[in-house]
């Protein structure tokens, strides 16, 4: 059919009325035409009659066969159905509206967690043409490959011109600072050549990107801000463009505002504003990140040429390759690589949110297992209305209605209501998928990710809402129209084929049960994981520990200015009230970052081990136990002896029949290689990684390396740590005004934050447990009150013949604890399975532990009861007379 | 006076023929069939029967569009019309029965 006659098809369907009528003139002037024409042509008035009637004798036929040539034949049926559909589910309310909600609550558990995986990791970004991009790795000698290049090759790249664009970015944390804000502000900026915009194809929403002066060569302190900055930080001011901001006090024009709809090219980042990489061997001393230094490793991105395809381009990149080896001066990355590879980069960089994969993954497995118990609710449903209906079926197939025609009226029926399921669900997720994005840690890098349901969790929604539409519906349809109708016609007797449909009813609730009571493991076991993971060998409550991140800029804040600063602070904050103790740590426990060094008795090989450093009393301030020697104090400072306390791993390692202090320990810091003595050792804790025993651990004397990025933790000495935060706050701003202070909060958040995958998988995973047990609850009772309606007769009878309530009472439960028991065995099958192929992938997860499993599966029959109570006080109730006269 | 009974017609030539009458301009239904029976030297003639469904298959598939207007005799009537699709047709259709007729030709003049 082409496109013209489907639409005239479509403009028909609506017009019909009007065609009826315009034919049926049509047709009667042609009739008096030709009567007149018989009559001139000389028959009698009869007679002319009699010949045009005959040859009009295929009139009705004529017409039947004009409006035929018009028909939608499918969509006018299929219209039809849906009619009738709704018509049916109006009468019968009660079912239509579980059977939505079974079907919102699992479509839209599965839409959540598809639009999260797609926004965080999928969805390609929204720029021009993004199939168009390609990204580098450059594989490594050892270890992973990195899709970072120097700043000079992609110089060179760019004026090979292999690409139709080459653009490189990287990014960093930035003081910034406008109008009379007194304190700096912590900011992630963006460094990008001068080309970024063009080459993304970004349209700004405000002003055009770096201007046309700087992408011709001319550099210029221009700065383009992103949309949800703007939003923020300057209300959404359209006059924006022209003022100045200072990053690390060095001045910025505003140019632009970038589009909303792009955060940037590193997925989940909201890079705060973007600034222009300074030409080759320039630089700014207030700024680094942006200097031309040829080696700086920049984040590359190319766009293809028209017609050219990434192999054809990786040919002519090897070339580059080979001639960058040999003119580079940069011996590091000649050492490192062995080559660059072009990838597809159609998705940008996921250094950021790679952390979610595995999570998301396991989520959305987990929520298919939802989807899958609501349509086994839903077809359990359609099953008992099916047979329900049975004589309304016979009454239509004895009419003349096909098996197929039936069939597709029940498919149509099943699509309905999975599409409104889809629907609600699509609500449901737009609502939820918020609250999931509540479990992202903020720390000194801003996580944000775009979860507005757009066409492709629409599209995702509405394939899935047909696939269970069509999978719930086909059964309940095959089953519905397959017994013969004059079976069917003969009242509701229980037949052969009422009895083989209730067996496969309870094949499905028992399907249910086991589905949920896999789920409620899952969520047991992710539980559990949580609390094991959450590190207990802290003396102090983590909730009275606060925490502050201070980032003097070592482009403007001499070494010396900031260990002054850093002990003057430490100072007044020890000073103020109800402060308990009050110490530095470069990293800390459990944040962003982390540091490691190679470290060695002397003479000895060298091991890896973790590194922090930290102010004297910082183990008493967030109650690390010291084992044994002495905490740093004010004396190791610069010039004095170098001083180091380990951990309990350390000295296990390296001191195993020796005692440790006054031992000494060589330890590597970059390029320098230092003596250390040994001064004490203090308990193991879960330091950088809760996922991970503790390995070996040093600290070194904060005064004798001097302060990069420090965090301040304040430990309070009350419950409440009201005020606190602004007190503190005051002592930072009467030490000094120029370096932001940001990532407040408290060490119980921080340890939470650590969490975060595994907080998202057990709460959801909770949550999707209980949606499935409540599934399998509404089952349960489906099957339950049917069957107790079935045997009404046969339940009259024997309580006729005296049997008590209690028999009775156990006759139904028993046939639901059948149920429960045999659907609670296959569901703990199912679990322990696919606990075995999870555990591979999800690194320290709780095991299996039998209390988790037999709180569920007493879960599990605790809902049962709820389920059966209703039926089994409705079969007591039988009252045998009624029972025996309503037959 | 007309034929009684009229030579079945070949199949498929009901469509082209109606292209055909329609090519100088609008004609109503009537008129359409009266074009084709004079032009056959009243060898033909279309029934209401199979015109109209005729026509509804035409107009489906959008080789003829359909307008209201005033008949000869000042009646309302719907006339049709070619559409660009509807020539194209015409075209293709009246190449294809050539082809096919002196085939035929062939075979009845020599075997």
């Amino acid at each position: 059919m082409s496109f013209r006659e489907w639409t005239n098809r479509l403009r028909h369907l609506i017009g019909r009325r009007r065609f009826d009528r315009a034919l049926e003139d049509e047709m009667r002037f042609h009739f008096e035409m030709r009567l007149k024409a018989l009559e001139e042509s000389g028959f009698s008035q009869a007679e002319a009659v009699t010949q045009a009637r005959r040859e009009f004798r295929r009139d009705a036929l004529a017409r039947e066969q004009s409006r035929e040539a018009w028909r939608f034949r499918w969509l006018e049926d299929f219209l039809a159905d849906v009619r009738y559909s709704l018509r049916s589910f109006r009468r019968t309310p009660a079912f239509a509206l579980t059977a939505v909600l079974s079907l919102a609550l699992g479509i839209g558990a599965t839409s959540t967690i598809y639009t999260a995986v797609d926004a965080v990791l999928w969805k390609p970004l929204p720029v021009e043409k993004p199939e168009r991009l390609a990204n580098f790795s450059a594989v490594q000698k050892t270890g992973e490959p990195s899709h970072r290049l120097p700043f000079e090759f992609i110089s060179q790249l760019e004026r090979a011109g292999i690409f139709a664009g080459i653009t490189g970015e990287g990014d960093d944390g930035l003081s910034f600072s406008y109008d009379e804000t007194p304190r700096a502000e912590r900011i992630m900026g963006e460094v990008a050549s001068p080309n970024y915009f063009e080459v993304l194809g970004i349209k700004p929403f405000l002003g055009q990107g770096f201007s046309a002066d700087m992408r011709s060569g001319k550099w210029a302190p221009e700065a383009v801000l992103s949309y949800s900055f703007w939003k923020r930080r300057f209300g959404g001011d359209p006059k924006v463009l022209g003022r100045t901001v200072y990053l690390n006090t060095y001045p910025f024009e505003i140019v632009g505002v970038s589009s909303p709809s792009i955060l940037g090219i590193e997925r989940g980042v909201d890079e705060q504003l973007c600034v222009p990489i300074l030409p080759q061997g320039r630089e700014i001393q207030q700024i680094e990140l942006i200097s031309g230094d040829p080696q700086q490793e920049l984040g590359p991105v190319a766009r293809l040429k028209a017609g050219s395809t990434l192999a054809q381009a990786q040919g002519a990149l090897d070339a580059q390759f080979e001639e960058f080896l040999r003119t580079t001066t940069d011996q590091r990355f000649r050492d490192r690589v062995r080559a660059v590879r072009l990838v597809p980069g159609a998705w940008g960089f996921d250094d950021y949110v790679a952390a979610f994969h595995t999570p998301l993954v396991v989520l959305m497995i987990l929520a298919g297992l939802v989807l899958i118990t609501a349509c086994f609710n839903v077809a359990n449903m359609l099953l008992a209305r099916g047979a329900a209906r049975a004589g309304e079926f016979a009454l239509r197939a004895s009419l003349g209605a096909g098996r197929l025609r039936l069939a597709r009226q029940l498919m149509a029926e099943s699509i309905l209501l999975s599409f409104a399921g889809g629907a609600l669900g699509l609500v449901l997720a737009n609502w939820t998928a918020g609250a999931l994005f509540g479990f992202l840690p903020q720390s000194n890098v801003r996580l944000a990710i775009d979860l507005h349901v757009d066409w492709r969790a629409l599209v995702f929604t509405f394939s899935i809402a047909l696939f269970t539409g069509i999978l719930f519906g086909l059964l309940p349809a095959f089953q519905a129209t397959s017994s013969s109708t004059a079976n069917m016609l003969k009242s509701d007797t229980p037949t052969s084929t009422t009895g083989r449909r209730a067996r496969f009813r309870k094949i499905l609730v028992m399907a249910q049960v086991a589905f949920s009571l896999a789920l409620l493991i899952a969520a047991g076991v992710f539980v559990e994981t949580v609390s094991k993971l959450r590190p207990s060998g802290y003396s102090v409550n983590p909730a009275h520990v606060l925490l502050f991140t201070m980032k003097p800029q070592l482009e403007i804040y001499s070494g010396q200015r900031k260990l002054q600063i850093s002990r003057e602070l430490l100072q007044r904050i020890s000073d103020l009230p109800r402060v308990a103790s009050a110490a530095l740590a470069e990293n800390g426990p459990l944040g962003a970052r982390t540091a490691d060094s190679a470290i060695a008795r002397p003479g000895r090989e060298w091991i890896d081990a973790s590194r922090d450093a930290v102010s004297p009393g910082f183990f008493d301030a967030i109650g690390i136990r010291r084992i044994s020697g002495s905490d740093f104090n004010a004396q190791d400072k610069l010039g004095a002896p170098l001083a180091a306390i380990v951990n309990e791993s350390l000295v296990r390692l390296l001191y195993p029949n020796e005692k440790p202090l006054g031992q000494t320990l060589n330890i590597r810091i970059g390029s320098q290689n230092q003596s250390y003595r040994i001064i004490g050792v203090v308990a193991d804790t879960h330091y950088y990684d809760v996922h991970k025993p503790e390995g070996p651990f040093v600290w070194i004397a904060m005064w004798q390396n001097g302060p990069y990025m420090p965090t301040l933790f304040v430990r309070n000495k009350l419950a409440s740590n009201a005020g606190m935060v602004s007190r503190v706050l005051e002592q930072f701003n009467a030490v000094d005004t120029g370096f932001p202070v940001f990532d407040i909060k408290t060490m119980a958040d921080r340890i939470e934050d650590s969490l975060a995958g595994e907080r998202m998988v057990a709460n959801l995973s909770g949550a999707f447990g209980i949606v499935a047990l409540t599934l399998a609850a509404v089952g349960l009772y489906g099957i339950l009150a049917y069957s107790v309606s079935r045997r009404a007769r046969e339940i009259g009878i024997r309580m006729a013949l005296g049997a008590r309530p209690g028999s009775v009472l156990w006759m139904v439960a028993r046939e639901a604890f059948a149920l429960v028991g045999f659907g609670s065995a296959a569901g703990l099958l199912i679990a322990l399975a696919s606990f075995r192929a999870i555990s591979h992938y999800l690194q320290a997860m709780a095991p299996l532990e039998p209390v988790v499993a037999v709180a569920c599966v007493l879960g599990m029959l605790l809902t049962a009861l709820c389920a059966l109570g209703v039926p089994a006080i409705r079969a007591c109730r039988i009252d045998p007379l009624r029972a025996l006269r309503h037959e | 006076m007309d034929a009684q009974t009229t030579p079945e017609l070949l199949p498929g030539t009901l469509f082209m023929m109606i292209l055909r009458s329609l090519r100088k301009g609008p004609l109503h239904g009537y008129a359409i069939a009266q074009r084709i029976h004079e032009a056959s030297e009243n060898g033909l003639q279309v029934e209401a029967g199979s015109l109209y469904p005729a026509l509804n298959r035409m107009l489906v598939k959008g080789w003829l569009k359909a307008e209201w207007g005033l008949s000869g005799n000042n009646r309302r009537a719907r006339f049709y019309s070619l559409t660009r699709a509807g020539r194209r047709q015409l075209q293709a259709e009246t190449k294809q029965f050539e082809k096919v007729i002196r085939a035929i030709q062939l075979v009845m003049r020599t075997v």
